[in-house]
């Protein structure tokens, strides 16, 4: 290494008195450039005086370590019992069960979910919070008699949204009656009347 | 059978006493507080307001130390593992307290016997306040290499940091030492 600047000679210098690694040459280096530079040897003076007075103000947190670590090992309470390894490991099979578990339920959701509507469907109507099922009327009931108008979303109310009796959780829609008859497997006559819904 | 392998009047080495302290014998404990005290008090003092507080947390610490010692993983991180015991420790201190850290000079360096020694104790105080106006990052490594000249490497081992990162951060940290305590006067 050949002529070292001041800054890269100050680093060289305070890496050595923190005693630091450098590289051998460094060390050469850098007394070639303190022997021509001030300034330089004004911070080396500095640096020592700066390392004696750090370890001087810092002496004190070490005197009388030792009697306060005795009083610290006097007054240490109790340790609180280790889990035992059983224990641990039945924590383990708890928490890797509710994992799987979890897991589990995530993948059976996402297999049972609804199938996306063919392309240029109408979308999705009332879903099952809208409709729901203490709103259930007689078999064929239309949205707009079921529902309060504004709960009805115009795509809704262009369809029918019908419940079952015999099974009244289960929502039905249809685009026509006679599907929905279909769908019912309702005896001819028995269901509600092609009425428009709006 | 296990307490007489782990016997502290035999263990001399660190290892030895840690797997003591952890096998739960006091004695290896109280050797290990003994070795690790000074710097953790030091590095205490560097976040706290008024030094009657920095050996309550420093109990804290060690309390905390030996009721989790079963749960160390690795020996070899057990200097890093007390260093955020001692950082956490402290900011539950402050939280509990609702106090700001700020800089209030110990009462211990405040007193001085005669002219020389009232200057030497001023500059002390001098390094100690601007060792606390600098970030933690700079002042921690400061700290534990020039407590008791530990080598970059033991302080890198006590903060998390490889080596390069400590030596940088020593090198910054002494740089910005030495800006603030030009700008005091103190040097």
């Amino acid at each position: 290494m050949k002529n070292m600047t001041c800054e890269q000679a100050r680093e060289f210098l305070a890496a050595r008195e923190m005693k630091l690694p450098f590289e051998p040459e460094a060390a050469h280096a850098c007394e070639q450039h303190l022997a021509g530079c001030e300034s330089c040897r004004r911070v080396l003076l500095e640096g020592r005086e700066l390392s004696e007075l750090l370890a001087a103000s810092l002496a004190p947190y070490a005197e009388g370590a030792e009697e306060l670590a005795e009083r610290i090992a006097i007054d240490l309470p109790a340790r609180r019992a280790a889990p035992s390894y059983w224990r641990s490991q039945v924590f383990r099979f708890d928490a890797a069960a509710a994992a799987l578990l979890f897991g589990a339920g995530l993948f059976v959701g996402w297999w049972f979910r609804p199938a996306p509507p063919p392309a240029g469907a109408p979308g999705p109507v009332a879903p099952a919070a809208t409709v729901a099922p203490q709103l259930i009327g007689s078999s064929g009931t239309l949205a707009h008699e079921l529902l309060p108008r504004d709960r009805v979303r115009t795509s809704e109310r262009r369809r029918f949204i019908i419940v079952n009796p015999v099974a009244p959780d289960v929502i039905l829609e249809v685009d026509r009656q006679a599907e929905f008859e279909d769908r019912l497997e309702l005896p001819d006559g028995a269901g509600a009347g092609d009425v428009p819904v709006e | 059978m296990d307490d007489m392998i782990h016997d502290a009047s035999t263990a001399q080495c660190p290892t030895d006493l840690l797997a003591a302290a952890r096998a739960g014998d006091r004695l290896a404990m109280s050797r290990l507080i003994e070795a690790e005290l000074p710097w953790v008090r030091a590095v205490v003092a560097g976040y706290v307001q008024a030094s009657e507080n920095v050996d309550d947390i420093c109990q804290e610490v060690f309390i905390a130390v030996w009721q989790s010692l079963h749960r160390l993983r690795s020996p070899a991180g057990f200097k890093a593992w007390i260093y955020r015991i001692a950082v956490n420790k402290v900011r539950s201190f402050y939280r509990r307290a609702g106090r700001r850290s700020s800089v209030e000079l110990s009462a211990d360096l405040q007193a001085g016997d005669g002219r020389e020694a009232l200057e030497r104790s001023s500059r002390r105080e001098s390094v100690l306040a601007a060792l606390k106006k600098m970030p933690p990052k700079y002042r921690d490594p400061l700290v534990i290499h020039y407590l008791r000249g530990k080598s970059c490497d033991e302080t890198a081992e006590i903060l998390g940091l490889r080596p390069v990162t400590c030596r940088i951060r020593l090198l910054r940290g002494r740089s910005r030492l030495e800006d603030l305590l030009r700008k005091d006067g103190a040097l």
